[in-house]
C-alpha cells in the first residue's frame, strides 16, 4: 500500500483575536500548526498501514518553514515527508493548490489511498481534497467518519451526510477525507520525536513537478480575494426587567406572524 | 523593497512613513523598519494594504501573463443545482432559486434562471422548481443518478456546463453540495467560493462578488472570479430569503438523457442510515437553544417546555454538545448547523462569532443571559438579564397563561 497525506500549515486558531481599537486580527507571535483535520488523516493511514503494510507520505505545499506540519505528521507515524515549495506557488487557491498536489501525484507514480483532513481550519473551504480527485480522475469520499472493512483492493468507511451516514465501498486509488471522530490521535512518545527531527525532507519545486506557470500562484488561480472585512455589528437591545414583558414580546411577535 | 520577486512593491518616493498599511494588514505581515518591510510568507495578497495608502506608494504586481488575458464570454444563464432528499427538494434550492432571480436583475441585461434537476422518475418536482421562480429546468435523467454519487454529479454538471456555458453555477453547501461542487469546479478549471453567505453583481464588471465567512468567521472576504467561466459558489444553506411560491408560475422543461459513459463512479453504498433530526432544526421557525449558561442537563427541560410551548425546536451551542447536554445533530454554529428562524431565543449562550454567524439571519434574537457584557448583547434585539433557571420558568409560566399557540408558524413547502 502506498498512501500519501497531505497537511496544510495553518495558524492555530485559538490564538486569534480581534483588537478592539483597529478592528484588526492580532496575529503577533502566532504559532503555526497541522491543521488538527489533517492528523486524524495520518492516524487513518496508520491504520490501514497496520493491517496492509507499505509507505505513509506526507506532502505539505507552503514556505520552507512549513516542513515542521511534517514533522509533526512524521510523529504521528508518516513515514517520509515532501514538502512543495516554489515562490511561483505564492498566492495559489484551491484550483491550483489541487493542480500542483496531482502533479506531485503523477511525479510519485500513483498513489492508492490519498488523505486529507475533511477541511482547514483557517479558509474552511473543503475543495482540495475532492480538487485533487477530480484531476486525477480518482474517485473521492468526503467526511469520513470510521473505516468499517479493508482488503488489498477496496476500502470500505463510514461516510457523513447531512442526513445521517452512508456506508461506502470503492476500489484503490481513492481520495478520502477525514473527520476528527475517525480516530483519536495517539500520545507521542519521545523517539517518535527524535525520529521527526532526524527525517530528513524532501524538496520539490514547479520544475521538477513539471507544473504549467500559468496555472498556478497568484497569476494563474481562477478567484481573487478582492476585500477582507470585519462583521460589523449593529444592534440596539432593549432591555426587559421581567419575564412576564418578554412572554408578551414573544406572544406579540407570534400574533404579527398569524 | 529590494526583492524583484515581491509581490507587493512599495514606491519608496511616494511613502510618507504613515504606517497606515501596518494598521490595514490583517495578517501581521508588515513590519516597520525605516519602510514598510513585507514578510511573504505571512501575506495573502489581501491588498488590504494596497488600498489603504493614502499616497499611492504601494503596488500589486501581477506579471504580464497572456493565458489570463483572454476573456471567456459570458454565458446568458444562472445555474441552481438541485439537491434531493429522498424525492423532496432541500429549501436551500428554493433560497438558491430566489438569489439567483435576485442576482440577475442586477445585470444590465437581465439572465435566465436554470434549475438542474438529476436523476429519474423526478418529473413531479419539476412543477415546484417553477412555482419558485426558475425560468426553465434542466432535467439530466438516468437511472443511476437518483444515487447521488459525486462523480457522477460533477461530471455530468461539467458536462452540461461546458455544452450551455452558464455565467453562474449556485450549489447548496449540504455536504454532498460541497464535495460535487468542488469535484465540478477541478473539472471546468474554474473558481468556488465555498460556504458564500452573500452574492452581488460587481456594476461595473458584472462579476459575481462572493462573500463568505473565514477564520473560524472572524473575517469576511469577498472573492472574485475574474475571467474564468462559470463562476461557482457554494451557498450557505438558510441564509437567503425563498420568493413567495407562485402557483401559476410555469416554464419550459429540456429533458437531457445522459449516455452510461459520463456516469462511472466506483463508489458502491452499501448502506444508508438517516436521521431526520437534523433537518427539522434547520427548517424550524422558532429556535431555543441553550448554551454554557444552562449549567445542568436537567435545565434543558425548560427549553423542551418552552420549545413545545412555542411550536419550536431545542438547539445547542458547541459548548452543550461537549458536555453532552443535547446531541451532536442539534448543534448550532459554524461548525453546526446554520438556522434562520422567525425567532431565535438564546438561553446561556455567550454569543461567540463562531455561534453568531449561524444565527444572525433570524429575524428576532432575543437573550437571556446573567452577564451584561457577554457579546450575544451585541446582537439580540430583546435582553434580558438573570440566571436562566429564574428567568425560564417564570417566561413559561407567562406563555401558559396565553392561548395554545402550537403550530402558527407552520408554513407550506
Amino acid at each position: 500500500m502506498f498512501q500519501i497525506v497531505f497537511i496544510k500549515q495553518v495558524p492555530s486558531s485559538t490564538k486569534i483575536k480581534l483588537d478592539p481599537v483597529s478592528h484588526t486580527l492580532v496575529r503577533s507571535g502566532v504559532k503555526m500548526q497541522a491543521n488538527p483535520y489533517d492528523l486524524h488523516a495520518v492516524m487513518a493511514a496508520v491504520e490501514v498501514k497496520k493491517q496492509l503494510g507499505g509507505k505513509i507520505v506526507a506532502v505539505t505545499m507552503g514556505p520552507p518553514s512549513a516542513d515542521a506540519v511534517l514533522r509533526q505528521a512524521i510523529m504521528y507515524g508518516a513515514d517520509e515527508g515532501i514538502l512543495v515549495s516554489d515562490v511561483l506557488f505564492a498566492g495559489s487557491d484551491t484550483w491550483s493548490t489541487s493542480y500542483v498536489l496531482s502533479k506531485v501525484i503523477n511525479h510519485l507514480g500513483k498513489g492508492d489511498i490519498l488523505w486529507f483532513g475533511k477541511q482547514a481550519i483557517d479558509g474552511d473551504t473543503a475543495q482540495v481534497g475532492p480538487g485533487v480527485a477530480a484531476q486525477l480522475s480518482y474517485p473521492q469520499l468526503t467526511e469520513m467518519t470510521k473505516i468499517v472493512d479493508l482488503d488489498e483492493v477496496s476500502i470500505t468507511v463510514n461516510k457523513r451526510t447531512d442526513f445521517g451516514y452512508n456506508i461506502v465501498k470503492v476500489p484503490y486509488p481513492v481520495v478520502i477525507t477525514v473527520c476528527k471522530e475517525a480516530n483519536v490521535l495517539r500520545s507521542i512518545a519521545l523517539n517518535d520525536w527524535e525520529r521527526a527531527t532526524c527525517s530528513s525532507i524532501q524538496m520539490m519545486n514547479a520544475s521538477q513537478l513539471d507544473v504549467d506557470v500559468h496555472k498556478v500562484g497568484l497569476k494563474g488561480s481562477p478567484t481573487r480575494v478582492v476585500g477582507i472585512a470585519v462583521p460589523s455589528v449593529k444592534n440596539e437591545t432593549v432591555w426587559l426587567d421581567h419575564p412576564a414583558r418578554l412572554g408578551q414580546i414573544i406572544k406579540d411577535l407570534i400574533d404579527n406572524e398569524k | 523593497m529590494k526583492s524583484n520577486n515581491s509581490l507587493i512593491r512599495l514606491n519608496e518616493k511616494s511613502c510618507t512613513n504613515c504606517q497606515s498599511c501596518i494598521a490595514a494588514c490583517s495578517y501581521g505581515a508588515l513590519t516597520f523598519d525605516v519602510y514598510p518591510q513585507f514578510d511573504f510568507e505571512a501575506c495573502t495578497l489581501c491588498n488590504a494594504c494596497v488600498d489603504t495608502c493614502p499616497n499611492n506608494a504601494l503596488h500589486l504586481y501581477i506579471p504580464e501573463d497572456r493565458y489570463n488575458q483572454e476573456l471567456i464570454k459570458d454565458g446568458d444563464t444562472i445555474w441552481v443545482v438541485v439537491e434531493l432528499n429522498h424525492g423532496r427538494i432541500l429549501p436551500v434550492v428554493f433560497e438558491l432559486i430566489a438569489e439567483a432571480n435576485r442576482l440577475s436583475i442586477q445585470y444590465r441585461q437581465p439572465k435566465k434562471v436554470v434549475a438542474l434537476l438529476m436523476g429519474e422518475h423526478s418529473e413531479y418536482l419539476i412543477d415546484h422548481l417553477f412555482k419558485y421562480g426558475t425560468d426553465q429546468v434542466y432535467y439530466a435523467h438516468h437511472p443511476r443518478l437518483n444515487l447521488q454519487l459525486d462523480e457522477d454529479y460533477a461530471s455530468v454538471l461539467a458536462d452540461l456546463a461546458i455544452k450551455h456555458a452558464p455565467s453562474i453555477i449556485l450549489v447548496g453547501a449540504t455536504s454532498f453540495g460541497k464535495a460535487v461542487s468542488a469535484r465540478a469546479a477541478a473539472l471546468l478549471h474554474t473558481g468556488l467560493t465555498a460556504d458564500c453567505t452573500a452574492l452581488h453583481i460587481d456594476p461595473q464588471s458584472e462579476n459575481l462578488i462572493q462573500t463568505r465567512p473565514t477564520f473560524g468567521g472572524n473575517l469576511i472576504a469577498s472573492i472574485e472570479t475574474k475571467r474564468h467561466r462559470p463562476q461557482m459558489a457554494s451557498v450557505r444553506q438558510a441564509v437567503m430569503k425563498t420568493l413567495e411560491p407562485n402557483p401559476k408560475a410555469k416554464g419550459e422543461t429540456i429533458k437531457i438523457s445522459i449516455p452510461d459513459d459520463l456516469l462511472l463512479s466506483n463508489v458502491q453504498i452499501i448502506r444508508n442510515e438517516i436521521r431526520n433530526t437534523i433537518f427539522s432544526l434547520s427548517d424550524a421557525q422558532v429556535i431555543v437553544a441553550g448554551g454554557k449558561g444552562m449549567k445542568t442537563k436537567a435545565n434543558f427541560d425548560y427549553l423542551n417546555e418552552l420549545a413545545s410551548l412555542l411550536g419550536g425546536q431545542v438547539g445547542g451551542s458547541r459548548v452543550a454538545v461537549d458536555k453532552g447536554w443535547i446531541t451532536h445533530d442539534k448543534q448550532i454554529g459554524m461548525t453546526g448547523l446554520s438556522v434562520s428562524p422567525k425567532l431565535y431565543i438564546a438561553c446561556g449562550i455567550s454569543g461567540q462569532i463562531q455561534h453568531m454567524s449561524a444565527v444572525t439571519s433570524s429575524d428576532t434574537i432575543i437573550a437571556i443571559n446573567n452577564d451584561p457584557d457577554a457579546p450575544i448583547f451585541q446582537y439580540a434585539q430583546f435582553g434580558i438579564l438573570g440566571n436562566v433557571e429564574e428567568i425560564l420558568p417564570l417566561l413559561i409560566a407567562e406563555l401558559k397563561m396565553g392561548e395554545k399557540m402550537v403550530d402558527v408558524f407552520q408554513f407550506e413547502l
